[in-house]
C-alpha cells in the first residue's frame, strides 16, 4: 500500500500585516476573516515555490529524486501561460529522471485532495513506488491589493507531499463533488484578477461540506466521533468554524493560517505537516472552493513521523 | 410566513454576542454593526428554516428585518423567482 510518507512545504518570505493596511477593523480581521498576516512570494515563479517545497521536504524526510517515478503539481496560476506545463519546469528544476511521469492539475481548494486520489492512484496502476504530489497556487499573481474580499485573504505558499511504500498515512475512500453552476463565483477576470462572490462560496461551504463530510464517514465505516482531527481548508476562520459548529466537531477543527492566510490548494498539507496532534490517528481531510469543488478522504496513521 | 420574531431568532442564532432584540425592524443591519458574513449566515439560516430564498440581486433589499419581510410579501404575490438561486 502506498501512502503519504512526509510533507515539505515553504510560504512566501514577505509577510503583509492585514492591521496595518487600514482597510479592515479588528473585528473583521481576528474574529471573522482569521489572518493577521499574508505571506507574499519575494518575486519567485509557482515553480521556484514548489522547489521550495521540495528542498524542505528533503531536510525533513529521505527524498532521492532519481527515484521519483510520478510528479504532479496543482495549479492555476503556473509559469508563464501554462504551456508548457509547470510540473515539467519542476522536472528540469529538480533534475527528476526522464522515465518521471510529470502533469499538471488545475483545481484550487480542492486539489489536494483530487491530487492525493490521482497519484495514489497513477502509481498504483503502474506499479511506481515513489511519487510527489506538489501544491504551488501563488494567487498573489491575480490578487487586487485593493479587493478587500480577497486580498485579506491569500497567502503564497506550496507543500511537497512525498508517495511511497512506506507510508506515514493511507487513505481511505474518497468523495468528490463539483457545482459547476457557481462556477462563477470564483473566477480569474478579463483583467486577470480575481473575482469572489463571497456568499456564494460560503453558502456552498456551509452546506454542501458538512454533507460531504458525514458521506465520506459513511463511505469509509466511520462515525464523527470516530475522527480524532478534522483539517478543513482554511478559508476563513469564519468559514472553518461554520463547518465545525453544524458538525458539532469545534473541539476538533480549528483555523491555524492566521500567520500566512489561504494558500489555496497547499492548505490542508500544511495543516498534515504542522497541525496533527500527535496522538491523532484518524483525521478528516476536506477541501473546497473554486469550481466550485469538493474532495474529502480519511487518512489513518500507518507509520510513526521521522 | 415569517415574523419578526423569526428573523431575530434567526439573527440570535447567527451572530453570537449580538442583542437580535434591541436591533429596530428598519434598521440596517450593517449600521447596526453586522457584517457581510454575519448577513449570509442570516439569510442561509432563513432558507434552511423557513425556506425563503433570498437571490444575490435582491439582498439589497433583505439587509433590514422589515426588509426581509418585505421581500417575502413580494415573492409570495409575484411568486418565486426563476434562475437566481444561490444556495447549493
Amino acid at each position: 500500500m502506498i501512502g503519504i510518507t512526509g510533507i515539505g512545504y515553504t510560504l512566501g518570505s514577505l509577510r503583509i500585516d492585514n492591521a496595518a493596511r487600514g482597510i479592515a477593523d479588528s473585528e473583521l480581521l481576528e474574529g471573522k476573516i482569521g489572518v493577521s498576516h499574508i505571506a507574499r512570494a519575494a518575486g519567485e515563479d509557482t515553480s521556484d515555490l514548489a522547489v521550495q517545497a521540495v528542498e524542505n521536504l528533503a531536510k525533513r524526510h529521505h527524498f532521492a529524486p532519481e527515484d521519483c517515478e510520478c510528479l504532479i503539481v496543482v495549479t492555476q496560476n503556473p509559469d508563464g501561460f501554462g504551456l508548457p506545463h509547470t510540473s515539467a519546469i519542476v522536472h528540469a528544476k529538480l533534475g527528476l529522471p526522464e522515465s518521471c511521469a510529470a502533469f499538471d492539475i488545475s483545481l484550487g481548494c480542492s486539489g489536494f485532495v483530487y491530487g492525493l486520489s490521482t497519484i495514489t492512484a497513477v502509481m498504483q496502476q503502474n506499479g511506481m513506488s515513489c511519487g510527489l504530489l506538489i501544491t504551488a497556487d501563488p494567487y498573489s499573481k491575480v490578487i487586487e491589493d485593493d479587493d478587500r474580499d480577497t486580498s485579506l485573504l491569500f497567502g503564497d505558499g506550496a507543500a511537497a507531499t512525498l508517495i511511497s511504500e512506506q507510508p506515514l498515512w493511507e487513505a481511505g475512500k474518497y468523495v468528490f463533488g463539483t457545482a459547476g453552476k457557481y462556477h462563477e463565483a470564483l473566477r480569474v477576470n478579463d483583467d486577470r484578477k480575481l473575482d469572489m462572490n463571497g456568499r456564494t462560496v460560503f453558502t456552498y461551504s456551509a452546506t454542501a461540506i458538512p454533507a460531504a463530510i458525514k458521506k465520506t464517514l459513511a463511505r469509509n465505516g466511520l462515525d464523527l466521533d470516530d475522527i480524532d482531527c478534522f483539517l478543513l481548508h482554511q478559508g476563513s476562520k469564519y468559514i472553518v468554524d461554520t463547518i465545525a459548529k453544524r458538525l458539532g466537531v469545534s473541539d476538533r477543527a480549528a483555523f491555524h493560517a492566521a500567520g500566512y492566510g489561504n494558500t489555496v490548494s497547499s492548505s490542508l498539507p500544511i495543516l498534515l505537516a504542522e497541525n496533527v496532534p500527535a496522538a491523532a490517528h484518524t483525521i478528516l481531510l476536506s477541501g473546497f472552493g473554486v469550481g466550485l469543488s469538493l474532495g474529502c478522504t480519511v487518512l489513518r496513521r500507518t507509520g510513526d513521523a521521522d | 410566513m415569517l415574523t419578526e420574531q423569526n428573523i431575530r431568532d434567526v439573527i440570535s442564532g447567527a451572530v453570537e454576542d449580538f442583542d437580535a432584540g434591541s436591533i429596530g425592524p428598519s434598521v440596517d443591519f450593517f449600521e447596526a454593526g453586522l457584517d457581510s458574513l454575519d448577513h449570509a449566515t442570516i439569510l442561509l439560516l432563513i432558507q434552511e428554516q423557513y425556506g425563503l430564498t433570498i437571490p444575490d440581486d435582491a439582498i439589497d433589499e433583505c439587509r433590514s428585518i422589515e426588509g426581509i419581510l418585505a421581500y417575502e410579501s413580494k415573492v409570495e404575490q409575484e411568486g418565486t423567482p426563476v434562475s437566481t438561486d444561490t444556495s447549493p
